[in-house]
């Protein structure tokens, strides 16, 4: 245990500071300052804590430099050796004399104790078993506050000095300013045009199409295989549609959900819509009311039907896969037991189900449906991905487990390359074809920008 | 312009959707109050509409299946007994009955976690990777193999094994063909990250033209949806 000089609070050995005042709790040999009792470090000039002389101190004291003690908590060998043979601690016999407040508290707080130690103290002995050097170690600085004690010479000096400079006028003296260094960031006007601009870059298609920006991308073989796994159904075969996914990534994903949506409510499929998501439901609505916008003779409840919200992530993929109706016992928009949908006729384990859509939002909840359906299953799966996770459902589509993949706005437009009829999703390609060209001027004028400037700087620095 | 649709649900709908969208558009011309007024109100709103669509897809259906037929759904309260133990965790004297749930919960996440990763990615995606290149296959199946190899080699090298030094000459041999494997596959963690920052300013910028889409087609009926 370490005693704090400051406080008197106990901390813990090898405790560096006070876990009580912060005080730095000195372990190794210290100096004491006959004044206020605080152990200085070797080699101090002045007390750490009252300011006072050390070396004058004990040269007019004890007529000998202050010799460091022992810590508190650590006393050296020997040390109750040599407080037996002096009668006090060394560090109270350099004190100034009988006098001394410090002396005078400590002898008074020695002589207040009863028994043998008093007994001892009277006859001008000094017992170290009886009295541990700890309490009085802490005693003496918590006893005198330093507005009690007396200015030192070098205090009062020092208030002098300061009173005699606070007192002059303060003239600031012309310094060598160096250039601020200029941010690296925009300020605020060419940014607030930099993002007026590109707003403008992904506004501008959508009001004024422009057929350069609209034309049809490449279809890939990801693509081609999700529309002919849909082709090869036969129509009025039920289809779980999962929308795994939320308003972050809705942008880059909505285009593929109705894409996929337009397609299988064409063919003549059922839709089984589910979402492990919250906000999955109410972006399957969305996709579901543009779907039968554009089949009329598609029927809400009879051709799809959203079961909303399933609760549990991989449970809850489990649970489907164990029972449709039983994971999601009711119709998300009517409010109807889903085992009275006609859309659920004859549906019941999603591991016996001919497809599953996965509309999820990163390569996660993508995983969770080929893991814990697919795979063990067989169950054919398309995906539909945002843009980042596209590259990474690839090696699923070559082991196998995927059958087809979409990824993103420009995935979705080249799926509804292969649908007669349905030009959505080039609109929101257009748009994001601009806006990718206007980020791409600003990445490349950004860097242009930047070299310029160390260009100037180096040649700058070389003239200097 | 488009004529305007009569006043309905949907249309207040989505009037305040266009004011949140400006809302949060208003942070490009800088932070302001109005911007951080848009994020409370998404972040309050994402967090209440969940727990709604839990309580109208997720609770209140199953207690009418139990209250239907409860023979036929007694599981259910059993459910109902872990979920209420959930509530357990808020109060000091009781917290440790909502133990019971969450180990439960966490047990039955962590199997079908660790077993569905194992058996339905890891065996599946080795097992593709092995046969990834079979007798028959033409040029461009070995070219993609020997490039996956090396890149897949180059990342391991570069991240664990390039601080080897071998000891004597095949030794030391050994080390250079691995620092500059090392040195390969930091190339393609360059190129991959590259290319993944680049989809995801993609699908950044997809979000902000499908908001400006939504001002333009459905909220002011600019053109035609």
């Amino acid at each position: 245990m370490i005693f704090c000089p400051g406080c008197g609070t106990a901390n813990r050995e090898g405790s560096r500071f006070c876990n009580e005042c912060g005080m730095r709790l000195v372990q190794e040999a210290s100096v004491p300052c006959p004044r206020c009792g605080m152990l200085n470090p070797p080699g101090t000039a002045h007390c750490q804590k009252c300011g006072l002389d050390l070396a004058r101190a004990h040269d007019q004291g004890a007529g000998q430099p202050a010799q460091p003690v022992p810590a508190a908590s650590q006393p050296e060998e020997g040390s109750d050796v040599a407080l037996r043979d002096e009668g006090l601690p060394p560090w109270l016999d350099t004190a100034e004399s009988t006098d001394d407040p410090l002396r005078r508290e400590v002898l008074e707080d020695l002589a207040s104790l009863e028994g043998e130690p008093r007994e001892r103290l009277a006859a001008g002995g000094w017992s170290p078993e009886a009295i541990p050097i700890e309490p009085i170690v802490g005693v003496p600085y918590r006893a005198y506050e330093r507005s009690q004690l007396p200015p030192t010479p070098e205090q009062e000096r020092a208030a002098e000095l300061f009173a005699s400079l606070a007192a002059q006028a303060v003239q600031a003296e012309p310094r060598q300013m160096s250039e601020p260094r200029r941010p690296i960031g925009l300020g605020a006007g060419p940014r607030r045009v930099l993002n007026a601009a590109l707003l403008l870059a992904l506004l501008v298609p959508t009001l004024l199409p422009f057929a350069p920006l609209q034309a049809a991308p490449p279809v890939p073989p990801a693509v081609t295989d999700a529309v002919r796994a849909i082709d090869e159904l036969p129509p009025g075969a039920p289809v779980l549609v999962a929308f795994d996914y939320d308003a972050a990534v809705a942008g880059d994903l909505q285009p593929v959900a109705e894409a996929f949506l337009q397609q299988l409510t064409g063919h003549g499929l059922r839709v089984i819509a589910v979402s492990t998501q919250p906000e999955g439901a109410s972006l399957a609505d969305m996709a579901i009311d543009r779907a039968l916008a554009a089949h009329p003779e598609a029927r809400y409840g009879q051709s799809v039907v959203n079961l909303g919200y399933v609760a549990g992530d991989e449970a809850a993929v489990r649970a489907l896969s164990a029972s449709v109706p039983l994971a999601a016992p009711a119709d998300c928009r009517t409010g109807a037991p889903s085992s009275t949908a006609l859309a659920l006729e004859g549906v019941g384990p999603a591991r016996e189900l001919p497809l599953v859509v996965v509309l999820a939002r990163d390569l996660v909840a993508l995983r969770r449906w080929l893991e814990q359906t697919a795979t063990p299953y067989g169950v054919p799966v398309l995906a539909g991905v945002p843009t980042p996770a596209g590259l990474a459902a690839e090696p699923y589509r070559a082991s196998g487990q995927l059958r087809g993949v979409v990824a993103g706005v420009a995935g979705a437009a080249a799926y509804q390359q292969l649908q007669a009829g349905h030009r959505h999703s080039l609109r929101s390609l257009a748009s994001l074809r601009l806006g990718a060209w206007m980020l791409a001027a600003m990445v490349v004028a950004a860097n242009l920008w930047a070299l310029v400037g160390w260009a100037r700087a180096r040649r700058a620095a070389g003239e200097g | 312009m488009l004529p305007w649709p009569a006043v309905t649900a949907e249309g207040v709908g989505t009037w305040i959707a266009a004011a949140m969208t400006l809302l949060m558009l208003s942070a490009a011309w800088g932070e302001s109050r109005a911007s951080r007024l848009g994020m409370a109100l998404l972040a309050g709103s994402a967090v209440g509409y969940a727990a709604a669509v839990a309580w109208h897809t997720v609770v209140w259906p199953r207690i009418l299946l139990v209250r239907a037929d409860p023979l036929a759904h007694w599981p259910l309260l059993v459910w109902f007994v872990l979920g209420v133990l959930l509530l357990a965790r808020g109060l000091s004297s009781a917290s440790w009955l909502s133990s019971i749930s969450l180990g439960y919960l966490f047990g039955v996440g962590a199997a079908l976690a660790v077993g569905g990763a194992l058996m339905g990615t890891l065996v599946p995606q080795v097992r593709a990777a092995v046969g990834a290149v079979a007798p028959g296959d033409g040029g461009w199946a070995v070219a993609n193999a020997l490039i996956l190899a090396l890149a897949t080699g180059g990342v391991l090298f570069r991240f664990a094994y390039t601080g080897w030094s071998g000891k004597g000459a095949l030794g030391k041999a050994w080390a250079r063909l691995v620092g500059a494997w090392g040195k390969l596959g930091y190339l393609f963690i360059l190129v991959a990250m590259g290319a993944l920052m680049a989809a995801i300013a993609l699908m950044a910028l997809a979000l902000l033209a499908a908001r400006l889409e939504f001002l333009a087609v459905d909220w002011l009926h600019l053109v035609a949806p």
